[in-house]
C-alpha cells in the first residue's frame, strides 16, 4: 500500500528524534526498537484518547497535527498541539495508570508510528543507550510542561503571543484561532487584537 | 548539633540508598552504594535561600531533617508552590535540564540537614551505569507526575477537595507551617482555609 511504501522514510524521521536527544544511540539497538512500531494513518477529528480512558499507546507524529484539550465547566481548554517530529504520549496515564485528564484528537489527517509503552520500555531496560534517550525524553516533557505553566503565570498575553509566533508560526495557518487563543489562555478578541497589532 | 548529625552520615547515606531503592527497586546495589558514597553533608539555616528564582542550581539535595519551601513572586506576592520535607529531594530541575534560569526560590523553612551531590557527578554515574541511568529516569518520572498532579488538582478539584488531599498526604505540615503558607500552597484564601479547618 501507498502508506507502507514510505515506512523507511518515516522510521528514518523517527530515528532523527532519538539521535537528537541522545546522539550516542546505538544503531542496531534503535532498529530493533523501531521494529516494534506500526505505521498508521488517522483521519481528521479522530479521537486517539479521551479523558475518561487510560492508555499506554504512544505515537510519533510523522505528519499531521494532534490537539490536546481538557474540559472545564463545559468549556474546552486547549493544552497542547503535537505536530510533526513530536511524540504524543499520555504520560500521566502511563505512569500512574490513572485515567487521563485530557483528550487527544487529530485536527488534520495524521500519520503516526505507534507502539505500546510497556513494550517500548522493555528496550529501555535492555539497552543503556535507549534508557539514556528515555531519561532525556522525559526530562524534556517535564521542562516543557513547567515552562508552559510558568509562562502563563509570568508572561503577559502579548509576550505569550510573541513566543507562540516564534516557536509555532506554522500553526497559525493550520489551526483555527479559537484553539490558539485557548492555548494562549486569552480570549479570541484579545488574540485578534494582537494579530492586527503585530 | 552539626557534628552529631554529621556523625550519622553513614546512617543518612543508608536512608538515601533506601529512598533510591524504593523508586527503582532493580538498581544494582553495588553501583547504588558507590553513588550514595559521593553525597556529602550540607546544612542550611532557617530562612537561607538555597536557590534563587532567576538563578542557577547545580546540585541534588536529599533532605534528612528540615523543610524547604519553593515559592515564586507574582505582583509582589509570594506564592508557595511546594514543600519538600524529610526523605525527599530538592533539585532545581528546570535550570539543570535546560540551562535556563530557575522559576522558583528555594528557601530553608526550618534548619535543614541534607546530603548533597553535584549534578555533573550524578550525570557521570548515568553514563557509567545503566541501572543508575534507569534510576535517573524513574526520578524524573516521579517529579514530573507530582508536578502534573499538582497542576491538575488546582484545575479540577474544589478548594475543599484540595484541602482533604493535603490532609491525607501532608498532614504533618499543619504543625510545621503557618496557615498563610498552606493557604497559598492550596491556592485559596486564608479565610477559606480557616473555614475548612473548622468544618473538618
Amino acid at each position: 500500500m501507498h502508506l507502507d511504501e514510505n515506512i523507511d522514510k518515516y522510521k528514518a524521521q523517527f530515528k532523527r528524534y532519538f539521535l537528537y536527544l541522545n546522539p550516542h544511540c546505538v544503531d542496531a539497538e534503535l532498529n530493533e526498537l523501531l521494529d516494534e512500531f506500526k505505521l498508521e494513518i488517522y483521519p481528521k477529528n479522530y479521537v486517539l484518547l479521551s479523558d475518561t480512558e487510560s492508555s499506554d499507546m504512544i505515537y510519533f507524529i510523522c505528519k499531521g497535527l494532534v490537539r490536546i484539550y481538557y474540559t472545564k465547566e463545559g468549556k474546552e481548554i486547549t493544552n497542547w498541539f503535537i505536530k510533526e517530529n513530536m511524540m504524543s504520549t499520555p504520560i500521566y496515564s502511563i505512569l500512574t495508570k490513572e485515567k487521563n485528564f485530557s483528550n487527544y484528537v487529530t485536527i488534520e489527517e495524521t500519520i503516526v508510528l505507534k507502539a505500546r509503552y510497556s513494550v517500548v520500555e522493555t528496550y529501555f531496560k535492555k539497552y543503556h543507550s535507549l534508557e539514556c534517550f528515555a531519561r532525556k525524553n522525559i526530562e524534556r516533557y517535564y521542562t516543557t510542561f513547567m515552562k508552559k505553566t510558568y509562562d502563563i503565570l509570568y508572561l503577559s498575553a502579548e509576550e505569550r503571543y510573541h513566543l507562540f509566533l516564534k516557536d509555532n508560526n506554522d500553526l497559525l495557518s493550520r489551526v483555527s484561532q479559537k484553539y490558539i487563543a485557548s492555548f494562549l489562555g486569552i480570549t479570541q478578541e484579545t488574540f485578534s487584537r494582537l494579530r492586527t497589532k503585530n | 548539633m552539626k557534628t552529631k548529625i554529621a556523625d550519622n552520615l553513614s546512617e543518612q547515606r543508608n536512608n538515601l540508598f533506601n529512598y533510591f531503592s524504593n523508586i527503582a527497586p532493580k538498581t544494582n546495589q553495588l553501583e547504588l552504594k558507590e553513588l550514595v558514597q559521593e553525597f556529602t553533608f550540607v546544612q542550611y539555616s532557617k530562612n537561607d535561600l538555597i536557590y534563587k528564582a532567576g538563578g542557577t542550581s547545580d546540585s541534588i539535595i536529599f533532605i534528612y531533617r528540615g523543610l524547604v519551601r519553593l515559592y515564586y513572586i507574582k505582583e509582589e506576592k509570594e506564592i508557595t508552590n511546594i514543600f519538600v520535607h524529610e526523605n525527599q529531594i530538592v533539585i532545581g530541575a528546570y535550570n539543570i535540564i535546560t540551562g535556563e534560569k530557575n522559576f522558583n526560590n528555594y528557601e530553608a523553612f526550618e534548619d535543614v540537614y541534607a546530603l548533597k551531590l553535584k549534578y555533573t557527578t550524578l550525570e557521570e554515574y548515568f553514563l557509567k551505569y545503566h541501572s543508575i541511568e534507569h534510576l535517573g529516569r524513574k526520578l524524573v518520572e516521579l517529579y514530573y507526575t507530582n508536578f502534573m498532579k499538582k497542576t491538575f488538582d488546582v484545575l479540577f478539584l474544589s478548594a475543599e477537595e484540595r484541602y482533604q488531599s493535603f490532609l491525607k498526604e501532608q498532614s504533618d505540615l499543619l504543625n510545621r507551617v503557618s496557615l498563610k503558607y498552606i493557604a497559598s500552597y492550596l491556592g485559596i484564601q486564608q479565610e477559606t482555609l480557616s473555614r475548612l479547618r473548622a468544618k473538618h
